[in-house]
């Protein structure tokens, strides 16, 4: 009995791993030739759209952005100020003072000349109760409406701002993040050229600022982060941004839009019940229960995605912040995973059920058991004696110049199409900081991803775990 | 590291014995070789593109240095142009012991500083009205600028040739319309919107679009719509089309069946209209 379980043990190990390592690794090839293709066909486009004009033009989307602030009375004003200043005619901005306990409210009031007004919205999506709606007396002021309500965290906040919003669209986004001044009249080309199609949301490059230099809320010039950890996230970012969703995106299979930055159409939103409160993966979640709910009623819809950064963020600088944050995507991944497990081969929900669910199960889910797996496979063989030597390093070299010609080719592709980097040590730092990732970093993510499945399995760590940054460094 | 299974036999430690023996025959064949070669290609794709990218970068921060002097020089020359009073050098083109913000012959002679040039004035001209814009206009065919765009839409380039339809439009060029009349039904969607605004602009009229036989989605009826707006195009014959438009009721519908039909004087159905926020 024993050798036989043995026997299928080794098997597995032998063609199972073997296979696997064969399918991501050509899966990868694949995802990145076809976003390759997206994004310099997006590029080619770009110079010459002029999305300006849109400006004036009565055919923009109307769209709200929804803030949701919780004890932010040091920041508060700035980030109103910030969003007031981004160009575009038809937006609403909505901030949800999600029950601060700091002076987060009073902060608005004072400084918006803001007034209580006896304002009712329905509660289309169950969420915690208002408590008062303001708006400004001023009128430069008119797209600012502020919603005070009792505390029940980010998602619920936006619950609530959807709820009260007006807007066909809305957009939530990080209070931490920085949009390009041009973001929307980006974002909504989709919408606009979409015809009769319902463009469920669309989404965009969200891109890190460590040390790069910002003045008066823009980014002036990127430079390659001093710290090593976040070095390795900006080409975790190529890869995902540039070398992951433009391709998802391009057969409509894309299950995630970055909670940090993206659009969305209000009246779907509304109709499958908005955020859920059950799940730290809720961006992931609302986008795979719209694509379900679109496929089950037969309508026409894309959800797209748009290869340009509009969207400028922090990376966590420390181990600990990042493993947090890992941890948590892994928990929000196996949530959504758990929750929509009926799209699995499910020939209603088409490519999603064969290709995009499947591959986030085996590639994203499964992938760090079937690493560690393999490894303890290979000590216990090792310390066995009958380790096949030459063949191991062979195996270990192919694996290493793999993904270091994958992330290479990331970086590439963004020197080829936005060019952010200026410098050639910059680049060439993105490139060391490569080559030496799957050496002393990757190991870190499988276990992050491990710890973040015990966590998820055994309840362990529900909540969302304290994100510190160190914020921008700005020039007056 | 054991890669194939073979027959297993009672004993697990001769199923171990037998695979060990597997393993090491397979090391000196030519699994290991592909495996090594594979590993060199990928590192060779490595170095082949990390080259590439230092190679680029190296050129374009050099031609940037010098492009930049070039674009702050046409800036100034051009701004200076524009305000102070005309003399009699011609075009601006700088004689021995003259200002600093005249040009020199090279700058528009070199086929490099031309392209430079041509982009400066198309960018200046688009924030320009009135006399200043006739000015530049006029500055741009002195330099026979035109030629470079007629060279642009010939251009196999699908970048260049939407830029020069863009400068064809802004400027007027008579001699490229009919190149770029063609274009009107190009599969390229971007690349016929801006021919169908090239021929409104230079027709002075919207007849073209009784001749579009796809729809037009938001996008491209904005376009349109952006055109017609800032052209003086008499009020009888646009009004169809702005009453479509410019209601902020987004109706692709009545819009598509207008398109689709040939006839000039189009009685347009109303349909349900579709109602924006």
């Amino acid at each position: 009995m024993f050798s036989t379980v043995i026997s299928y043990l080794v098997s597995f190990f032998e063609y199972g791993v073997f296979f696997y390592c064969m399918f991501v690794l050509s899966s990868y090839v694949i995802i990145s030739l076809l976003s390759t293709r997206e994004v310099l066909k997006y590029t080619k486009r770009k110079s010459i759209l002029e999305h300006d004009s849109l400006i004036s033009s009565p055919y923009q989307p109307s769209i709200s952005i929804i803030a949701p602030a919780y004890n932010e009375s040091v920041t508060i004003v700035d980030n109103i100020r910030s969003l007031l200043s981004i160009h575009y005619s038809a937006l609403q901005i909505i901030i949800v003072n999600d029950g601060s306990k700091d002076e987060t409210l009073k902060m608005a009031i004072d400084n918006y000349d803001l007034y209580l007004t006896d304002e009712v919205y329905p509660t289309t999506i169950k969420a915690k109760p208002i408590r008062g709606v303001y708006r400004s007396r001023k009128k430069a002021f008119t797209k600012l409406i502020v919603v005070d309500k009792e505390n029940g965290g980010k998602a619920d906040a936006i619950n609530v701002g959807t709820n009260v919003c007006t807007t066909e669209y809305f957009a939530c986004i990080d209070v931490d993040c920085i949009l390009d001044q041009d973001a929307f009249l980006r974002l909504v080309e989709p919408i606009l050229k979409g015809g009769k199609k319902k463009i469920g949301a669309v989404g965009g490059i969200v891109w890190l600022t460590n040390d790069a230099d910002i003045k008066s809320g823009k980014v002036i010039k990127i430079r390659a982060p001093k710290s090593y950890i976040a070095r390795i996230q900006v080409v975790e970012y190529f890869r995902a941004f540039l070398l992951g969703r433009p391709a998802w995106a391009s057969q409509n299979a894309l299950l995630l839009i970055s909670g940090a930055f993206g659009i969305f159409d209000r009246e779907t939103v509304l109709a499958v019940g908005g955020y859920n409160h059950a799940t730290v993966g809720e961006d992931m979640e609302l986008v795979m229960r719209m694509h379900k709910y679109y496929r089950e009623n037969n309508i026409d819809y894309e959800i797209a995605y748009i290869p340009d950064p509009l969207c400028w963020t922090e990376a966590p600088s420390d181990y600990e912040v990042l493993g947090k944050q890992r941890n948590r995507w892994t928990r929000g991944t196996i949530e959504c995973l758990k929750f929509h497990k009926d799209m699995f081969m499910n020939p209603t929900y088409g490519v999603l059920g064969y290709v995009s669910y499947p591959y986030w199960l085996i590639a994203e889910w499964l992938a760090p058991f079937i690493e560690a797996g393999g490894l303890l496979f290979f000590i216990i063989i090792a310390v066995l004696g009958f380790a096949n030597w030459p063949f191991f390093f062979a195996l270990l070299l192919l694996v290493y110049t793999f993904s270091t010609c994958i992330s290479i080719y990331a970086i590439l592709i963004q020197e080829v199409t936005f060019a952010k980097y200026e410098s050639v040590s910059d680049l060439l730092k993105l490139v060391k900081t490569a080559l030496l990732e799957p050496i002393n970093y990757h190991p870190k993510t499988v276990m992050w991803s491990i710890k973040g499945n015990y966590d998820h399995f055994t309840g362990n760590n529900k909540g969302w775990g304290e994100m510190t940054r160190k914020g921008f460094k700005t020039e007056s | 590291m054991l890669f194939f299974q073979g027959p297993y036999n009672k004993d697990v430690n001769e199923f171990v014995a037998q695979k060990l023996q597997e393993s090491s025959t397979i090391d000196s064949d030519k699994y290991l070789y592909y495996i090594l070669l594979a590993s060199a290609l990928f590192f060779c794709i490595s170095f082949s593109m990390t080259l590439y990218m230092v190679i680029r970068r190296f050129q374009k921060n050099k031609t940037k240095a010098t492009d930049d002097l070039l674009i702050e020089k046409y800036q100034n020359f051009l701004s200076n142009m524009l305000i102070l009073p005309v003399d009699n050098a011609f075009l601006g083109i700088k004689k021995t012991n003259e200002t600093e913000f005249r040009l020199s012959p090279e700058d528009v002679t070199n086929k490099h500083s031309r392209k430079i040039l041509l982009q400066e004035i198309y960018e200046l001209k688009k924030a320009l009205s009135g006399s200043q814009e006739s000015q530049l206009t006029n500055y741009f065919f002195g330099l026979g600028l035109q030629a470079e765009v007629f060279k642009m839409i010939k251009s196999r380039n699908l970048e260049k040739k939407m830029q020069a339809m863009k400068m064809i439009h802004s400027f007027n060029i008579i001699e490229c319309q009919e190149l770029a009349n063609q274009y009107i039904h190009s599969p390229n969607r971007d690349l016929a919107i801006l021919a169908i605004q090239n021929r409104i602009k230079f027709e002075n009229s919207i007849n073209v679009l009784y001749e579009i036989k796809v729809k037009l989605n938001d996008w491209e009826c904005h376009k349109i719509l952006f055109t017609v707006r800032s052209m003086n195009i008499p009020m009888a014959e646009t009004n169809i089309l702005i009453q479509e438009l410019n209601t902020g009721n987004i109706n692709l519908e009545r819009l598509s069946i207008g398109f689709v039909k040939k006839e000039k004087n189009l009685v347009l159905t109303p349909v349900t209209i579709k109602t924006t926020a």
